[in-house]
Order: C-alpha cells, then structure tokens, then sequence
C-alpha cells in the first residue's frame, strides 16, 4: 500500500516467492540434514575404520558444496529479494522485529559456510580428528540456523503473544515469545524430519552417480542412508501436533475448508508415509538396492512434497501474512489504521497507485482497476494464477455483494477496507472483466412436490 | 521536504476553505482532511488531490529499531567492510581473469598468480554472498523504506542479479576445473590452452559480475533519491541513470576491485612457498603493479566522483563525524599508497612492500566503507524527518546480548578453524578425487 505495487504477470507475486521459497527449502533442508548425516556417520566410520563410508561422504561433501553452498546461498538471498519487493511492508516488520534472531542466524550461517569448506578442502590436509570435528561445527551451525530460522517462520501464523508483549513495551519478551510461539516446536520437529530424509535421498542419489562404487558398495551406503528417510513415517503424528496448535480458523481450512489445502496435506502426508515405509521395508528390512532413477524418482516426491507442505503452511496463513495483524493486502488489521482507509477510501493511502491521475475526473471503472491494485493484486493476478477475471464471472450484484461478505464466505479472504463508493468502483472494474449481463438462469417450478 | 509539502498542503486547504482543517494522520504519515472523510458512501470519490500523500517515502516500520541507532550505524559499514574484502577479489578476479589468461600464455608469474585466483576464486565468492548478508539486512533495518522502494522500481533489472549470480558462481566452479583440465604443456610458448568453454566461462562470469557491481550501485544511488522516484516509476527515466554519480561510482566499484586482487596476488606470492624464487618476486611485482595501476586510474575517477556528488560532500563535512574525517584521511592514504606502492615496486623481494600498501589499503577501505554512510545521510538531508530518531528505538537488549555472543564466538570458531586449515601438513588446498 505505501509501497510502488510489482507485477509479476501471469503468475503473481506469491507464485514467484513460492517457487524461490520451494527450491531453497529443499536445497536449505539438504544442507541441515546432510550436516547430521555426515557428522555421525563420519564418526562411526572413523571408531569401525570403515573406508567406504569415509569415501562416500568425500564424494558428498562436494556434492554439499556445489547443491548447498551456491543455489542454497543464492535462492536463499533470492527469497529475501522477492519478498522485499512484492511484500515490501511484511518484509520491513519480519526485519525489525527480528533482526537479532536474523543477525544470530547469519552467525551461524558463516560458521556453517567455513566449517563446510574446510570440511570439504580438509580431506587430505587435516588430522581425522580435526576433521570430524569440523564435521560437528558444520552440523550444529547448521542446524542452529535452522533452529533460529524456524521462529522467524512459524511466528507468521502463530505469533502468540508478541502484540501483547509489544503493546506493554516489553521488547525482549516481543522477540521471544514471537519466537517460541505455538507451533514452534512441532514446526521444528517436521523440518527436522525433512532435512533428515533429504539427506537421506540425496544420498542414494550421489552414490548412484559416482561410477567407482560397486553395487555392493552403493547397497551399503544406500541401506545406511535409509536411517535418514525412515523417521518420514513419523510425518504424520507431528502434523497432527502441529494442525492442534495452529489457529482454529487454519485448522478449518486444512481440514476441509479450503479443499485445495486439504488435498496438498493429504498428498504432503501420504507422500512422506510412503517413503518412509518404502526406506523401512525396502531398504532398511529387506537391505535391497535402489537405482539412479528410482533415486531421482523419490528426491522428486521430496521437493513435491515440501512444496506441498509449504503451501499449506503459507497457505492456512491467509487472510494474513502475520496473523492477527497484517493482511495479505498488506493493510494492517487495526483500526487505527484500516479506519481512516475505510472512511477516507481506499485510495487515500496508496499514493504510488494513484500517481497523478484525477481520481475526480477518471471515471468509475478507471478507479476500481486502481482500487483492485491497492487491495487484490497482492494475490490475484488479472488472468494467469489465482486469476480475478475467472473468479468473477458473475452479474454484477453478486460481485458487488461478494466486495461486502467475501472474508465471511470464504475466510481465507481478507475484507474489502474502502468506502461504498469504492466499492462500487471496484464492483464495476470487476464486471468490465467478464460483461456478464445475460446470466444463465434455470427457472424455477411452482409445485412438483 | 516531507514537512514542507505537508506544510504548504495545509497552507493550500487554508486558503482555499478559510480555515485549517480538522485531520487525520496516517500510520504512513499521509494526511487526510476529515470533511473529505467524511464523503463516505456519496457519489463524489473519497479522494481528491488536496488529500493526497505528502510524500511518497513510506512510513518507518511501525515497530522501530530494536537497538540504538548508533549500533546499527556502525554494524552497517563493519560489515560491509568484510563483505567488500571478499567481494573484491571475486569481481577483481572476474575483471582480471581474461586478460591474465592471455598474458599467462608467456609469462610463468602471471601463471601462478591466475592459478591463485583460481584456487580462492569459488571460496571467495561464497563468502562475498555469506558476508554480503549482514550489510543487506542492517541497510534493511536502517533504510528498508527506502531501499524496498528502490528495489521494486528496478524490479526485473534488481531479481536479475540472482540469475547473474548463480550463473557466475556455477561459472567459476567450470572455469576452475576447465583450466585444471586443460591440456597439457607440449611446448614451452604456449603450455596452457584454454578450452572455448573455459573462455566462454571466464566471458560469462565477467559479464554476470558488471552487472551485479551495476545494479548494487543503481540501487545504492537510487535509494537516496527519492526525488526521483516518480520519475522511474513513470518510465521517463532508466532506474540506474538517476543521477550523475552512477558511472563513476560503478567504475570506482570495478577500478578498486582491480586494485585490491592485485594487492591479494601480491600477498598470496609473499606467503606462498613458490620453488622458484624469481617467480615468487615477479609475481608479487605483478601483484603490484595490477594494484598501482588501478589505484592511479581510481584516483581520476575519484574526482569525477566527488564532482558528481560534491554538494553532498560538502554537506557532510558541514558536521564532521567519525566516519566523515575517516573518508576524508582515505583520501589522503591513496596517494601514501601510491607512492609505497612505486617504492614496493622496486624492491618487491622485501616483505614491507607488501604489508605497507596492505595495510594503507585496509584502511582506505574502511574509511571508505564509513564514509559512504555519511554521503548516504547527506543525501537524505532532505527527508531527515522520514529517518530513523531517538525516539524510534524498542531495544531488545538480551537478544542484543546474545547476538553479541553468538558473534564472538562464531568468529573464535572461525578463527580456529581457519587456522587448522593453514596450519596443515600440505600449503595447498586440494579437492577430493
């Protein structure tokens, strides 16, 4: 709203955040597991004097280093760039109030980027005991990031008592008790599981790819690897610990509300299950081999089923992007704020919108496509994802009446804050997009009882 | 300017209606007069220009800063400071790759000293983006409202700098292992030959590089220019050619990047246990002379750049600070480095030719790094009101505390571990099998 608006046609602003945000998790996820795998399996394998193992995770470790170090840096500073730019304001209060926990995390981060390297270029130069020592540094600041990264993001839909804290000028207790906040934990348990089993599945995948292994040797190092993907199973009990802390209202929507995220759950769930079992019973239990393809095949239903999962994390979210105070419109949910907008139009506060267009002279429709910039193009795009002009193929006092009741309907919408005359504007802006004046109409029978 | 518009604005309403209107204020400090308020739900829209915003800078983020500002002051150059270390080198190597390529062809030293850019060339580049972080988010927690604003009206041009970038990293990695795998010598003229796709890397990179140093340098000058915002977000004006400093701040980016990898040749040949003595010496002479001539050239284009921005210049130094006198001793310390350099140039065997322009180099870059916030300050004069006060703080004081220590001792585990690195039995680092 204060803010210049950035398109992004066709596919919106959330789409482009979540494709970056998608990508990164996975390769951040990787990061984080493969620093726990390697860890203990390096120390085991230096206390058995197990040569094969210390050669795969020579070969891992570049492999950490070419996934992890450059597209898991890069998409991770592209996730802070798209974000800034299409949720500027969000962004801003992510910053400010946790900017400490950021400054922590980026701490740990070069830590974790040090010790990497020195674990990958430490092969042949440092003693086996420096070296697996490395290996813990890398393990636990990367996992530490995860740990302080993970209070950044559950405080989104769980912000628990932070605005009570900040309203009683009680700073510290802001940051911590938005940090520890209701699914903290159970957030960190799945990510946790994840990291795991992406490690796990990358694993088979490294192994696969090298040609100096034999298939004895791969077996081996893939049924190790499946201690990584078995814990998947437990996916499903710390879902349901984590959807028993969310807010009722999201727990509403993953559990039927919103179809859509019910169904991305389900797959998410079902997804993890099935590796799981498969690691157990296959690979674990019955000591069997999996292909370069079959690894590829499962790393796929990973990032699917990350992407699923994080969808219906930012999903369950809406109507805000901080719940209980920002909305995905980007106007804050206090009447010192949406008050004035509401009484004073919708347009008085976006000033990058209106540019130097009369508003007085502009005309009806001219001033809905604006009202549409300021308070739905956050979310919807004209006709590509999420697009407005085939969610509203109506007449037009069912749009009209839609503006009024929508974040009552559907409550994944956040309300229309504008004047009766905006909404006006904004209702015929709408229609123009279809022209629906000739609805088609069944009629209704008198009697037939 | 904010308050002077906000000014006039209530001059305007008083003139025309007789009397100062009742009004409300925005969270983002828009005001709107209450009689227009009050239109609600007639046929008129809610909005006329009489109550259009004062300006289009946002308003600061609600929740303040959540420490003193003198804090923030001082972890925003401190780490940009680190980030520049790194982030020379990798664009200095970038730059220099190319035609050191060519030159390697005849001259043994200049071999060596490519073959040591390769080898810091990746880790370099990892850590430009690891220390590139912390200045990112402290500029964020400073300016983020001006800077969100300045991202947004370069847009496409501002996200690109993603694909550059990894581009140029996965780059480096092929460059490096192309120029491993390259033939080997058959004759003494020409012992290396660069594959296609090794030059085809090193011109990628390059390319990848100038536009990530550009498009840094347009949003670091268009952030201050709020003035001309509108004019971007119009399209009457490129995002990047705001004002006159742009080009002589990106070449003063691109010159300094030269000088400070020629300074790392040289340092890299004086600790290095090269067999032969005579390439060791010539290396590090090339080390210097790369950075010579970069720095004589960077002083006409630092002119140029203080021209362009002299009236902030002059401004900052109307209240000298801290970071003001450090620029201005910069300044100073590169002609100092010219000369050591020359003297280095003579006698590049003893180890004072190295570490003296080391050092002036250092601090040239720290006074620079302080510097440049206070032309940032200056720049803003305008829109002071719209800066982080006093009054703004929320401090977090045992987060602040535990950043502190997580600090320390990250650096000390750092610090170990680098030296467990050096300390090894073998001086070269060498990649797994």
């Amino acid at each position: 709203m204060f803010y210049p608006f950035f398109d992004v046609p066709k596919i919106g602003g959330g789409l482009l955040i979540a494709v970056v945000a998608i990508l990164h998790v996975v390769v951040a996820h990787f990061a984080v597991g493969a620093g726990l795998f390697i860890a203990v399996a390096h120390t085991l394998a230096l206390r058995r004097g197990d040569a094969l193992v210390l050669r795969f995770l020579r070969d891992n470790s570049r492999f950490l280093v070419l996934l992890a170090f450059i597209f898991g840096a890069v998409s991770g500073v592209g996730i802070w760039f798209t974000i800034a730019v299409v949720s500027p304001r969000a962004t801003s209060i992510l910053i400010h109030n946790f900017v400490w926990g950021w400054a922590i995390e980026w701490v740990l981060f070069a830590v974790e980027i040090v010790a990497g390297y020195c674990y990958y270029y430490g092969w042949d130069r440092l003693s086996p005991k420096r070296h697996v020592t490395i290996a813990w540094i890398y393990a636990v600041a990367s996992y530490g990031s995860l740990v302080v990264i993970n209070g950044i993001l559950a405080f989104m839909l769980t912000p628990g008592d932070w605005m009570r804290a900040v309203e009683s000028q009680r700073f510290d207790a802001a940051f911590w008790s938005g940090f520890f906040n209701p699914t903290y934990f159970p957030s960190l348990m799945l990510r946790s599981l994840s990291a795991l089993a992406l490690a796990g599945l990358f694993a088979c995948v490294v192994v696969n790819l090298s040609p100096r292994y034999s298939r004895e040797e791969r077996t081996r190092i893939i049924n190790y690897a499946a201690y990584c993907l078995a814990p998947m199973a437990l996916m499903a009990p710390v879902s349901l610990w984590y959807f028993n802390n969310v807010p009722e209202a999201s727990r509403v929507m993953a559990a039927g509300g919103a179809i859509a995220m019910t169904l991305f759950l389900a797959f998410g769930i079902v997804c993890s299950l099935m590796i799981g079992a498969y690691a157990y019973f296959t690979l674990i239990r019955h000591k069997q081999y999996v292909s370069l393809s079959t690894a590829l095949l499962l790393s796929a239903m990973a990032l699917v089923t990350t992407g699923a999962m994080e969808f219906v994390r930012e999903g369950i979210r809406k109507p805000y992007v901080i719940r209980d105070y920002l909305w995905s419109n980007g106007i804050a949910d206090r009447e010192a704020e949406y008050g004035p907008i509401a009484r004073a139009g919708a347009l008085t506060a976006a000033p990058w919108i209106v540019g130097d267009i009369d508003l007085a002279t502009a005309g009806r429709k001219k001033r809905g496509e604006l009202i549409f910039q300021a308070q739905c193009a956050a979310c919807h795009t004209l006709d590509g994802a999420n697009g407005i002009k085939h969610l509203v193929a109506y007449g037009r006092d069912i749009i009209r009446n839609d503006i009024e009741h929508l974040h009552e309907r559907k409550r994944f919408m956040p309300p229309f804050i504008g004047t009766e005359n905006d909404k006006e504007d904004l209702a015929s802006y709408l229609f123009s997009l279809n022209n629906i004046t000739h609805p088609r109409k069944i009629p209704a029978y008198e009697g037939g009882r | 300017m904010k308050g002077l518009a906000r000014i006039s604005m209530v001059l305007l309403v008083v003139a025309v209606t007789g009397a100062a209107p009742a009004q409300e204020e925005f969270p983002g400090g828009l005001i709107v007069r209450s009689e227009d308020a009050a239109k609600l739900g007639t046929s008129q829209p809610a909005t006329t220009p009489a109550i259009r915003p004062a300006s289009l800078v946002p308003p600061k983020d609600e929740f303040g800063l959540p420490g003193p500002i003198w804090l923030f002051e001082m972890l925003l150059p401190a780490t940009f400071f680190l980030h520049v270390l790194f982030m020379n080198v990798t664009l200095g190597t970038a730059l220099l790759a190319i035609p050191m390529t060519v030159l390697a062809g005849r001259r043994p030293h200049v071999r060596v000293a490519l073959d040591d850019l390769y080898a810091a060339w990746p880790v370099a580049m990892s850590l430009t983006i690891t220390t590139g972080i912390a200045p990112l988010l402290f500029v964020q927690v400073l300016y983020g409202h001006f800077f969100f604003v300045s991202s947004i009206l370069l847009g496409w041009h501002w996200l690109a700098i993603l694909a550059a970038l990894m581009m140029a990293f996965y780059g480096i990695y092929l460059a490096k292992y192309s120029a491993e795998q390259a033939e080997p010598p058959n004759d003494t003229v020409n012992p290396h030959r660069p594959t296609l796709v090794h030059w085809l890397a090193l011109g990628v990179i390059a390319l990848c590089c100038i536009f990530i140093a550009a498009m840094f340098t347009a949003n670091a000058t268009l952030m201050v220019m709020p003035d001309a915002w509108k004019r971007v977000h119009e399209g009457r004006q490129a995002g990047w050619l705001v004002h006159p400093m742009f080009w002589p701040r990106l070449a003063h980016n691109l010159i300094g990047s030269l000088a400070v990898t020629g300074m790392f040749i040289a340092i890299r040949a004086r600790l290095a246990s090269i067999a032969e003595e005579d390439t060791r010496i010539k290396t590090i002479a090339f080390g210097l002379l790369v950075a010579l001539a970069a720095t004589c050239v960077q002083v006409a284009d630092g002119i140029w750049f203080v021209v362009a921005i002299f009236h902030e210049v002059v401004h900052a130094f109307h209240q000298p600070t801290a970071g003001t006198i450090l620029w201005a001793l910069a300044v100073l310390t590169a002609v100092a480095l010219i000369v050591s350099l020359f003297r280095g140039l003579d006698h590049p065997e003893r180890p004072r030719s190295v570490w003296v322009p080391t050092g002036l180099l250092a601090f040239i870059l720290v006074g620079m790094s302080a510097g440049r916030e206070r032309v940032r300050v200056g720049m803003l004069k305008q829109h002071v009101d719209a800066l982080y006060q006093a009054g703004d703080v929320r401090p977090q004081t045992l987060t602040m505390i535990l950043f502190a220590i997580t600090l320390l001792f990250g650096l000390v585990l750092i610090a170990l571990m680098v030296r467990w690195m050096f300390t090894a039995p073998q001086n070269e680092a060498t990649l797994p099998p």
